[in-house]
Order: structure tokens, then C-alpha cells, then sequence
């Protein structure tokens, strides 16, 4: 779970298909024009879109402008 | 202390390589902040301080990435910083501690005389040098001080611009003694052989028409009425202008050298310093920066060489004559024509002639005398005693 003392929920938030930000460990495993795969705690979490723009990245939260999301995957990770 | 340059905001554009994403984690873990994080084929851009170019340039060799940096900052004109503010403020603020004061006071239309007297009466007001506008009386109390310290004038301008005083003194009208002048009756006699060519005059009636050949010593305007047997003797007064030729030769060397100026260049001189010789003109500073230096003007003066030709003589030497017949003739006299009649250059010397067409009042005044009166008047010297 988050470190953060302060904001620790929600976990995700998701609006509008447009935004998304995610509070917590991010780890980025790739991220290309269309699609963008990052490890969020114990999910890997795989977004498709016609195009990204991060507004902000740094330890512990994303915040992520998508336009035209197609597909939005969240895997948990087995030990 | 922070340093503003340090939070300026620059721009990484990375290559794309496998890397990138380990690159990126690892800013993040060292808590680098990304912004504006765009991506494309080969590129991913991002913006952040200038703080963490150590640390991202450090991580950049652990992960083998190839970046280059654009400033974002740098084209941005004002940036928010406090220095910057605190340099508008100081801009904005200089011209308006400066224009609170009147930093220059002069004395226009005056003579040389007047501009003394009247800096000395300023100097009493303590008018002269730079005073605050707040602290300057009402013009209507300069101008009543002056006018009472100055009997002569009628009237004192006093116009102000930005920081710029100027007072114009206007003189009281002179009282006007030509009447005893003019209470000479005369008649118009021609001092010059020539043309009439018009007539302005205030008295008198005309003995010859326009266009009439006169010889010197001719009358022009008579003053005197006749009416019947009587005459009256009101006098004559005004202008006659007739057109007589000048003929002028000159002889002179082909090559002639002449001096002109030449380039004007300011010097600055301390207040300590000798004059320099070439010194032509002193610009006027504020008396407080005069105290310090003066600033002068100098024209060198530059030798040049001509040889003379025919075109040459009619360029050069027929304006000098034309000045020279100018300046030394009358007031409202006029050239009308300048013919130059022959240019013989010979032996290095150059001779020619020239004719001016001047048209000049040639009327001068004579009183009437006895005599005069006696030759034109066939009438009984008694009545003519009458009249007189």
C-alpha cells in the first residue's frame, strides 16, 4: 500500500475514459505511441488508446490523459 | 539561498531505446518530478527543473540514454521571479523619481543682455538649476516678480515641457521717434541711372512713369502741389526701384585651394582640463552636470583644391559674386540676372566678366531748398512766403 501520509484513496480513479490517475508503486514496463503497460502494486495494468499524454509522473502517482481509449487491462501478479 | 536558475523549467527529449522505461523509474525514484510527458515513435519528451540535471545526467550514463535539453525558460520573456518584478519596478520607476524635477531652465528670444539680467532674477527666485516641481511657485508669482524687477518688458512666456522651463521675455514697445525724421519735406531723386520698373511710396507725386529711362540725379517724386499759382510743400516719401546693369570682372588662379568644414565630433572636457584650440561651440548642459565637464563641439577645418574651368566658374565663382553684390547692396535689392560674358583661362589664371541685373530702390531723399522752389514756381515770392 502507499507510503503517503496524505491522499491514499482513492486507489483509482478513472473519468470520463479521459483521465487517470494512480496513487501509489508505479513502475513503468513500456510505453509506446498506442499503448502503455506499468505495475501498480500487485496489477499490471495495460492501457490502449489512440495517444497518451502524462500531465505528471513521479514517485507514486501518475496522472495520465488518454484520448480514445480502447481497452483498459488489470492483471495481478502471482507470487 | 535558492537560487532562481535552478527552478527554471527545461525540456529532455530522449532517444527511444529499451531503456527508457528503467530510465524513467529510476528518475521517479529519485524523486524527480516529470511533467508534460509526451511520446512518439522516437522520442519521449518530458519537462522538469533545472535542479535535477545532475542527477538525471548521472542516470543517463548508468542506463545508457542520449538526451538533449532545451531551455523553456529562456524564451520566456518575464519570468515569475522576484528579480524580475523587483527590475520592472526600478524601470518604472526611475522616470517618474526623475520627472518630479525641472532639470532644465532656459531663456528664449531674449538678447544677450536680457538673458543675464533675467538669470539673475532667477537665480534670486532659485529658479535656475534643478528644482523639485512641487517646490515651484505659481507662474502668475514668477511672472509678476519679474516684470516687477524688469521695467522694460510688457510681458514673460513662461511655457513648461516634461522636465524643460523656457521663459520668453517680451518688450514693452519702444516709442517710436521716426516722426521727426520723416517731418522733413524732400523730394525723390535717383542716385543710380536705370529702369523704373515700380513705385511705393507714402508721399508725393510722380514725375517719371514705370519703364522710364532715369539718369542720375533725375527727380522722381516731387512734393510739391501746385495748384493754380499756389504750391503747396507736403513732401515726398518712399521707394522707387529701377533695374541698372553691374558689370563685373575678376581675374584669379586656375587652381585655387579654399578651406571648408569638415565633420562635427562632441568632446568631453573635465572641468579641469585646458580648452582645446579647436573649440567651436559649447553644448548647454544642466548647470550640475556643468560643474563636473563641458561638452564641445569641434569642426575641423579641411583644405580643398580646384581647378577651374569654364563649367567650374559658373558654378563657383558667379554664386560668390552674386553674394558678394548681395550682401553689400541695400536691403530688398534683387538680382535678377546673372550673365556671365566671357572666360579666358590663360597661363594658369583664370579672367572673365559678368553681368548682374540688379533692381534696387535708387530713390534719395533732398529737401526742397530755396532754389528749387524758385526754379519751379513762377508765382509771387510773397505768396510763396505765405505758404511756407
Amino acid at each position: 500500500m502507499s507510503k503517503r501520509l496524505l491522499q491514499i484513496v482513492p486507489l483509482i480513479e478513472i473519468e470520463n475514459f479521459q483521465g487517470i490517475r494512480i496513487r501509489g508503486d508505479i513502475l513503468l514496463e513500456a510505453i509506446h505511441d498506442h499503448q502503455m503497460v506499468f505495475i501498480h502494486e500487485n496489477f499490471k495494468i495495460k492501457i490502449e488508446a489512440d495517444s497518451f499524454h502524462v500531465n505528471l509522473l513521479r514517485d507514486e502517482l501518475l496522472a495520465l490523459d488518454m484520448s480514445n481509449v480502447k481497452k483498459i487491462e488489470l492483471t495481478r501478479i502471482e507470487d | 539561498m535558492k537560487k532562481s536558475r535552478d527552478y527554471r523549467m527545461i525540456e529532455i527529449c530522449i532517444k527511444r531505446t529499451k531503456k527508457v522505461e528503467a530510465f524513467l523509474n529510476a528518475l521517479t525514484k529519485n524523486n524527480i518530478i516529470l511533467r508534460n510527458l509526451r511520446l512518439s515513435e522516437e522520442e519521449v519528451r518530458f519537462e522538469t527543473i533545472r535542479k535535477h540535471l545532475k542527477t538525471i545526467r548521472r542516470l543517463r550514463y548508468q542506463y545508457g540514454v542520449t538526451f538533449h535539453i532545451e531551455s523553456l525558460d529562456d524564451n520566456q520573456i518575464l519570468r515569475k521571479e522576484w528579480t524580475v518584478f523587483a527590475g520592472i519596478l526600478i524601470l518604472l520607476f526611475i522616470p517618474f523619481f526623475f520627472s518630479q524635477w525641472i532639470w532644465q531652465v532656459s531663456i528664449d528670444n531674449a538678447t544677450p543682455e536680457q538673458e543675464d539680467e533675467l538669470s539673475e532674477t532667477l537665480h534670486d527666485l532659485n529658479l535656475d538649476g534643478p528644482i523639485m516641481k512641487k517646490d515651484k511657485p505659481d507662474d502668475s508669482v514668477i511672472r509678476q516678480y519679474i516684470l516687477s524687477k524688469h521695467r522694460d518688458l510688457s510681458w514673460v512666456h513662461i511655457h513648461r515641457k516634461g522636465s524643460k522651463m523656457s521663459f520668453e521675455p517680451l518688450n514693452a514697445p519702444a516709442v517710436d521717434q521716426e516722426e521727426e525724421k520723416s517731418s522733413m519735406k524732400g523730394e525723390l531723386y535717383a542716385n543710380k541711372s536705370g529702369v523704373i520698373t515700380h513705385f511705393n511710396l507714402q508721399r508725393g507725386e510722380r514725375v517719371v512713369d514705370e519703364n522710364d529711362a532715369v539718369k542720375k540725379g533725375d527727380l522722381l517724386v516731387t512734393g510739391i502741389l501746385k495748384q493754380g499759382e499756389k504750391a503747396i510743400y507736403y513732401g515726398a516719401d518712399g521707394e522707387v526701384y529701377a533695374d541698372y546693369w553691374i558689370e563685373s570682372t575678376f581675374t584669379m588662379p586656375q587652381k585655387i585651394t579654399y578651406g571648408t568644414m569638415g565633420e562635427k565630433t562632441y568632446h568631453f572636457r573635465w572641468a579641469n582640463e585646458k580648452k582645446s584650440p579647436n573649440e567651436w561651440k559649447v553644448v548647454n548642459l544642466p548647470k550640475w552636470l556643468s560643474s563636473i565637464g563641458e561638452v564641445s563641439i569641434e569642426q575641423e577645418q579641411i583644405d580643398k583644391k580646384v581647378t577651374l574651368d569654364k563649367n567650374a566658374v559658373e558654378d563657383m565663382i558667379v554664386p560668390l559674386l552674386h553674394q558678394k553684390y548681395l550682401r553689400d547692396l541695400p536691403p530688398k535689392t534683387v538680382i535678377k540676372k546673372e550673365k556671365l560674358l566671357n572666360v579666358t583661362i590663360d597661363n594658369d589664371t583664370v579672367k572673365g566678366k559678368v553681368l548682374f541685373l540688379i533692381n534696387e530702390n535708387i530713390a534719395v531723399k533732398s529737401a526742397i531748398t530755396k532754389e528749387i522752389e524758385n526754379d519751379r514756381t513762377t508765382t509771387d515770392p510773397t505768396q510763396n512766403a505765405r505758404s511756407e
